[in-house]
């Protein structure tokens, strides 16, 4: 049986001015997962989060989350309470941990003043506020650079000072927005490795980013949304299956004449849906890869095309994604 | 815990304010740094570098008395030899006034002596401060040439009344003798009026008829007188013939002695007729002096009666004069006690009878004490109005200002917060300040210490949250910086310490009045440099209390609405 969800977002709706940016969004988040949000540029993903924390108050709907976390339950009674995020906006705020696009901390402040500054505005006792500091300075691996002016740190360090201050009192929720744009690979990798240890700590986690084979690789559930509406909430494999209706077969030839290759291949009947050139690539999508790969190799025989390299997949979440949202 | 949340923004604040080199330095060190240049600016030299030119058509003492003068004043005195060049030369800036001397610049009561200054109005500021310091020197040469002329006339004056005075001791030694003069007349007429001079009807004939009478009367007495004698003699006689019959000799000797009674009345009677004759020869030449007298008599009447005349005209006069005199000493009497009357006896005090003395108020007498509190409230208003909004933005662009916003923290703490933060800096660096000030310009910080505490404290909590109202109205630090300076130099400007109040329009002198500045530093300049009481400035620290408070109310809502504001537009505030 499926734990309540730690939070309710229900029917949310967000105007600014005459742009309605959520549309009566509804989501339920389970405690303990890391919920991922996808959809493009301005298509109301921070907006969505920034209004399910508190900081914006919708025009409709409401967030709820399980006010029986602060309050102590008489036995027996198992049924969740739940309380509106904006008429308990107190309570509320110790509940999220926020990491925003851009850092959100000091930059004339050392690593350690930033943390202690944010947890002190959380009115955490001073040895908790300590011991926290310590436990999050090394878990980001920022103990070296722990009196070193935040302004100084390089951008994975700040990132990660960023996620330190949300996480300095310990907070049920952790929202990240866009919490690996602008960094390398590596650095990537590092932050995402921490989401998995804070996640493992038991601190929910709801995230929002472009990198969609990360969110793919690290998410439990992911909501995609288009135009301020939610258009599907699944698990990537579900998103997959759903959504995947053909896979996809990239090649890469010698001399390289892929727009020949394509008309040659674009003939009523052949099953091909589609058929994109994606730097040495051309990739052919079809839900008959095998009649298609018969004619392929025709084709280059007659084009005089030398074959390098041929690989047939299912499609990633971006090209479901692009799909879903076209 | 509230507390705790409280001093850890503060600390934070000033952190953020320390490590920010550009903020500390105007923050922290640029009041310092305006004190101390305000200081150096306004010590030293009380006269101004100076260059006088002057143009006199002709010298005398009176002249170089004058340009001695201004050359005494450590001014560039420069010499023309007309007009024009001078004026030339104020055009081109190598001088700053040209003096020009009246021909024949003499004092005289017929002459008008008129001193005329050529400046440069384009030089504004310059052009009051030239008139006024060059005029003052030559107005002490004026001083003194009027006060040498004073002292003449007074002199003069004081003679007169010396005079007067002997004048009138004479006079008064002269009234006793008169007095006497009138007395002896008046004795004199007397004794004139006793004597009786009136002739009477002396019939000297008639007397000496009495006289002849008299002598044959005598002669008659004579003759009885023998007569009797004869008898008396017979008697004895007889008497002596009875004596003898009856033997007694005792009748001899009476007959002895009336015979010696006999002789001696012959002998009296023979004085008597000699004396009486010669009587009659007296009587003789009495009648014949008085005759003689009973003539002069008559002459001596006539005199007389023209001596009385004369004294009695003699004493009318005298009491003529004497009221004279007497009127006289009343005139003199008065005309010394009206110059008696003149209690300003001083030359210099009769030459300016409202001395233009320049003097302080206060012990201390030099600019800076003057101008202290001015610039501490303008120090006060820059800075807090610069530092307040700067922290507002400091937060409001700041990255962390959103997780500021997601924590449980209220905005009013936050505000609150700012509010500590700035007024704590102000508040050190104003007691910085007054340390500075007490120890170098000797400043007296206790006069008032409680007045001094309210006014500062009020003043700064008015111009700190003026300024965090900037600071919520601007998004960008720039603006936020113009806008203080703008606000802050109008409030500046509209004040005494640069235009006096008293030579604005009525009525915007009437609304500048209120300016919370120049209340700020009317209230600290009374409080630093002056005795007052705690009630004489509680209504305008009640004012200035009562605006910071409106202030703050509009900063609320302001706070509010903007927020509101920036949410409704969806403005990422970080």
């Amino acid at each position: 049986m499926q734990r309540p969800p730690i939070l309710r977002v229900q029917h949310l709706t967000k105007r600014f001015g005459n742009l309605t940016v959520l549309k009566r969004v509804s989501l339920d988040i389970y405690e303990g997962e890391i919920f991922g949000l996808v959809g493009a540029s301005g298509s109301g993903k921070t907006t969505l989060l920034r209004t399910l924390i508190g900081y914006l108050a919708p025009e409709e709907g409401d967030v709820k989350f399980r006010y029986d976390y602060f309050v102590k339950r008489k036995q027996g009674k198992n049924k969740p309470l739940y309380a509106s995020v904006y008429k308990q906006p107190r309570l509320a705020r110790t509940l999220f941990g926020f990491g925003s696009q851009d850092p959100s901390f000091y930059k004339k402040l050392t690593v350690k003043e930033n943390l202690m500054y944010f947890g002190s505005l959380y009115d955490l006792p001073r040895k908790a506020l300590e011991s926290n500091t310590d436990i999050l300075l090394t878990l980001m691996d920022l103990k070296k650079a722990e009196d070193v002016l935040a302004g100084d740190l390089s951008g994975g360090m700040g990132r990660r000072l960023d996620i330190a201050c949300a996480l300095i009192h310990d907070p049920e929720i952790l929202v990240l927005d866009e919490p690996t744009s602008d960094l390398d690979p590596l650095l990537r990798a590092h932050i995402w490795s921490l989401v998995q240890k804070i996640n493992k700590k038991g601190t929910t986690i709801i995230l929002a980013s472009h990198h969609l084979s990360e969110v793919e690789a690290f998410c439990s559930r992911i909501a995609i949304i288009k135009d301020g509406k939610i258009i599907d909430v699944a698990t990537p494999a579900r998103l997959k299956t759903k959504y995947a209706d053909s896979q996809e077969i990239r090649i890469q030839t010698y001399p390289g004449a892929y727009a020949n290759i394509a008309n040659a291949l674009k003939q009523p009947g052949s099953r091909v849906f589609d058929i994109k050139i994606k730097g040495s690539e051309l990739i052919i999508y079809s839900d008959q890869p095998h009649m298609v790969l018969h004619k392929l190799i025709h084709t280059l025989e007659t084009l005089k095309e030398e074959l390098i390299d041929i690989r047939v997949s299912r499609p990633g979440l971006d090209e479901l994604f692009l799909r879903i949202t076209r | 815990m509230r507390v705790g949340r409280s001093v850890s923004i503060i600390k934070k604040n000033f952190k953020l304010l320390i490590r920010s080199k550009a903020s500390a330095f105007i923050v922290l060190i640029g009041p310092l740094l305006i004190i101390l240049l305000v200081g150096l600016a306004f010590s030293g030299k009380t006269s101004y570098e100076l260059s006088v030119g002057y143009y006199a058509p002709d010298y005398n003492n009176l002249t170089n008395a004058f340009i001695d003068g201004l050359k005494q004043s450590k001014y560039y005195v420069q010499e023309f030899k007309d007009e024009q060049t001078c004026v030339h030369k104020i055009e081109q800036g190598i001088i700053h006034t040209c003096i020009i001397f009246p021909k024949n610049f003499q004092i005289s009561n017929e002459k008008t002596n008129e001193l005329r200054f050529l400046v440069d109005y384009s030089r504004m500021n310059l052009v009051y401060k030239i008139i006024n310091s060059v005029s003052e020197t030559l107005e002490i040469e004026s001083k003194e040439l009027s006060y040498s002329l004073t002292q003449l006339l007074l002199s003069k004056i004081n003679n007169t009344i010396d005079d007067i005075n002997a004048d009138l001791i004479l006079l008064s030694e002269l009234n006793p003798k008169i007095n006497l003069l009138m007395l002896d007349l008046q004795k004199a007429k007397s004794n004139t009026e006793a004597m009786k001079l009136e002739t009477r009807d002396v019939r000297l004939s008639g007397t000496n008829k009495s006289v002849i009478l008299l002598n044959k009367t005598i002669l008659s007495l004579e003759e009885q007188g023998f007569e009797l004698i004869n008898k008396t003699q017979e008697y004895l006689e007889i008497l002596v013939e009875d004596y003898e019959h009856w033997g007694e000799n005792r009748s001899e000797e009476k007959i002895q002695d009336f015979e010696k009674l006999k002789n001696k009345t012959i002998t009296l009677y023979n004085e008597t007729r000699l004396r009486i004759q010669e009587t009659l020869d007296a009587i003789e030449k009495t009648s014949s002096s008085i005759s003689q007298l009973e003539s002069d008599l008559n002459m001596s009447k006539q005199l007389n009666k023209k001596t009385q005349e004369r004294i009695e005209s003699a004493k009318n006069n005298l009491a003529d004069i004497q009221s004279s005199v007497s009127e006289l000493r009343i005139a003199l009497e008065r005309s010394k006690h009206n110059l008696a009357g003149i209690s300003v006896t001083s030359a210099e005090t009769i030459v300016s009878p409202v001395n233009t003395r320049i003097e302080p108020v206060v012990s201390e007498t030099s600019k800076q004490v003057f101008m202290f509190p001015f610039i501490l409230v303008l120090v006060i208003m820059f800075v807090a109005l610069l530092l307040s909004s700067t922290l507002i933005l400091f937060e409001k662009n700041s990255k962390a200002f959103f997780r500021n916003s997601i924590t449980p923290t209220t905005h009013s703490l936050f505000i609150i917060t700012t509010f500590i933060t700035s007024f704590t800096v102000i508040i050190l660096q104003t007691f910085i300040i007054l340390w500075l000030a007490n120890y170098f310009l000797h400043i007296p910080l206790f006069k008032n210490v409680l007045s001094t505490l309210l006014i500062i404290l009020v003043t700064t909590t008015f111009f700190i949250i003026l300024g965090m109202i900037i600071g919520y109205l601007f998004s960008t630090q720039e603006g936020a910086i113009m806008a203080s300076i703008v606000i802050g130099a109008v409030l500046m400007f509209l004040s005494n310490l640069v235009i006096p109040l008293e030579t604005l329009a009525p009525g915007l002198s009437g609304i500048v009045k209120y300016n919370p500045y120049v209340l700020a530093s009317e209230l600290l300049r009374k409080s630093l440099l002056f005795r007052i009481s705690f009630q004489e400035v509680l209504t305008p620290i009640l004012i200035l209390f009562g605006a910071a408070l409106i202030i703050f109310l509009v900063m609320i809502l302001l706070h509010a609405l903007l927020s509101r504001k920036r949410i409704k537009k969806g403005e990422c505030l970080s």
